[in-house]
């Protein structure tokens, strides 16, 4: 029942042209796809999907990830992306159909769907991108290369904070989970208590953990005081960058430049 | 041949393997029974095996057609109705009460098995009272001690009387207060035992016969005195012997 690295980090040990690169490079490169991706006018060359996700496949072949793994670990993305569907009956423009809704009249327009779409394709590329680098780097090293990048030292031990516990909150809801089911008896294979009744415990399930991690905290805390902590976080870790990584950051930085130039040639006046 | 379930056993374990996802053998070909109304102790070092013999036993981790409790086989499709034969208590107790007070966690299995509110509320005070914990209804579980804790998951799970009851660890971190309690209320219920313990006194007491489980296999079996007697078998086996 206990978690280990191996099911958080499935891809981690694997051996890649990718997985080799600086953590920093592969960061700046992602950041870099993202902005650009998502500073994309609406009135782009509608082939912009299929140029961004071919970068994504490019890099998941050079990774040697397993695609399907990876496709399906990015629908994650939809249900946040469904924030926007409201945007598709708000949008003013040619409208498409309509929806009575109680006292409700909503009408789709082709302009709302459009921008729905972007969002939604734009946010699914954004964390397929992200899928790459966390499969490819080691936490430690990405917390590393984002203290090297300038991120704030408070947030970055945040973060490895994160990481660190994640694996005993993992366990305890696992244990929590396997208590419940344990006295989750059916002796007359029907069920008792009501739907709300269960949901009820589950939500108390989730405010006892918080209760529990929240205590938890304030004693790493301690701990940290006792053995000397003053507030200032000292990593052990060193990057070193290697020549093939001068390579790839400029030849990412290269591709970058020539897909912004085709779309501002594409389309002229939108960049 | 197709196995049939003895009667008069609580629990029937034949051939039992179990390795972890990392490829380390936790169990390697168990045997074990236990009578009705047994109360046997499972002992051996750390890492042998006892917490992870001891979660097949109600389906918590999946086993393939090898586990009997009372006469039922121990399957997918089973699991509700073994659930409601068998209790399990963990050595954590914190992992066991989920609930905001101890009325609630005691309340669940109860509620869960469909019996009417004036019976939970029965069950829920008899549940308390075995384990000498009336009046902490509406106490928060993690502001209890270790032993009110214990003494609570135990509750939580002889308010759905159970006929087999497994216990992790029971009396680890007691105070030797609360370990005696606990032996004598341990002592006073009917139910059908297998206790993993390192304590040598509980099992003395408590169980007339013992197991010792070491790196996944059972290496002995027999009466509680006899083993624990056999300084040279216990200390092989990473267990204290007398000295």
């Amino acid at each position: 029942m206990t978690i280990n690295m191996f099911e958080l980090e499935p891809y981690i040990s694997r051996s890649s042209p990718v997985h080799r690169l600086d953590a920093r490079v592969k960061l700046a490169v992602v950041v870099l796809y993202i902005v650009v991706l998502t500073s994309l006018p609406l009135d782009v060359h509608f082939s912009w999907p299929l140029a961004f996700w071919g970068l994504i496949l490019l890099a998941i072949w050079a990774a040697r990830l397993p695609l399907g793994a990876m496709l399906s670990r990015s629908t994650v993305a939809l249900p946040f992306a469904l924030a926007a569907l409201a945007l598709v009956f708000t949008t003013p423009g040619q409208p498409l159909f309509s929806v009575a809704w109680g006292s409700l009249h909503l009408t789709a327009t082709a302009e709302g769907l459009v921008r729905f779409l972007s969002i939604l394709l734009k946010s699914w590329l954004g964390l397929q991108a992200a899928l790459i680098l966390s499969a490819t780097t080691p936490f430690t090293q990405l917390l590393c290369g984002l203290r090297s990048l300038g991120l704030p030292p408070l947030l970055v031990s945040m973060l490895g904070f994160m990481y660190r516990y994640l694996f005993v909150l993992v366990d305890e809801v696992r244990r929590m989970m396997a208590a419940r089911d344990a006295r989750s008896a059916r002796p007359d294979r029907q069920a008792g208590g009501t739907l709300a009744w269960r949901a009820k415990v589950t939500g108390q399930m989730a405010g006892t953990l918080f209760l529990r991690s929240y205590e938890r905290s304030e004693r790493i805390y301690l701990a940290m005081r006792a053995r000397g902590f003053d507030g200032e976080i000292r990593s052990a870790q060193q990057l070193r960058l290697q020549g093939q990584d001068a390579l790839v950051a400029g030849t990412s930085l290269l591709i970058l430049a020539v897909v912004v130039l085709s779309y501002s040639v594409l389309s002229p006046g939108v960049f | 041949m197709e196995h049939v379930a003895s009667p008069h056993l609580a629990i029937e374990v034949r051939g039992l393997s179990y390795s972890y996802q990392d490829g380390r053998v936790a169990l390697r070909d168990v045997y074990l029974n236990v009578a009705v109304g047994e109360k046997v102790a499972l002992m051996g070092p750390n890492g042998a095996g006892k917490s992870t013999l001891l979660l097949h036993l109600n389906g918590t981790l999946p086993s393939h057609g090898v586990i009997w409790i009372m006469g039922i086989e121990l399957n997918e499709r089973n699991l509700g109705l073994i659930r409601s034969k068998v209790g399990v208590i963990f050595d954590n107790p914190d992992d066991q009460l989920f609930s905001p007070t101890v009325m609630d966690d005691v309340a669940y299995g109860p509620i869960y098995m469909g019996l009417s509110p004036v019976e939970v509320r029965e069950r829920v005070d008899w549940a308390l009272q075995q384990v000498n914990l009336q009046g902490f209804e509406q106490r928060m579980p993690h502001h209890l001690s270790l032993g009110e804790r214990k003494r609570a998951a135990l509750a939580s799970v002889l308010s759905m009387s159970p006929e087999v009851l497994v216990l992790d660890e029971p009396s680890a971190g007691l105070d030797p207060r609360g370990r005696c309690k606990l032996i004598e209320l341990l002592r006073t219920l009917p139910q059908t035992m297998l206790i993993a313990t390192h304590d040598e006194r509980l099992a003395r007491k408590l169980c007339s016969r013992t197991v010792i489980l070491d790196e996944g296999v059972i290496v002995a079996d027999g009466p509680t005195a006899d083993l624990l007697s056999d300084v040279s078998l216990l200390e092989a086996h990473g267990l204290e012997g007398r000295e």
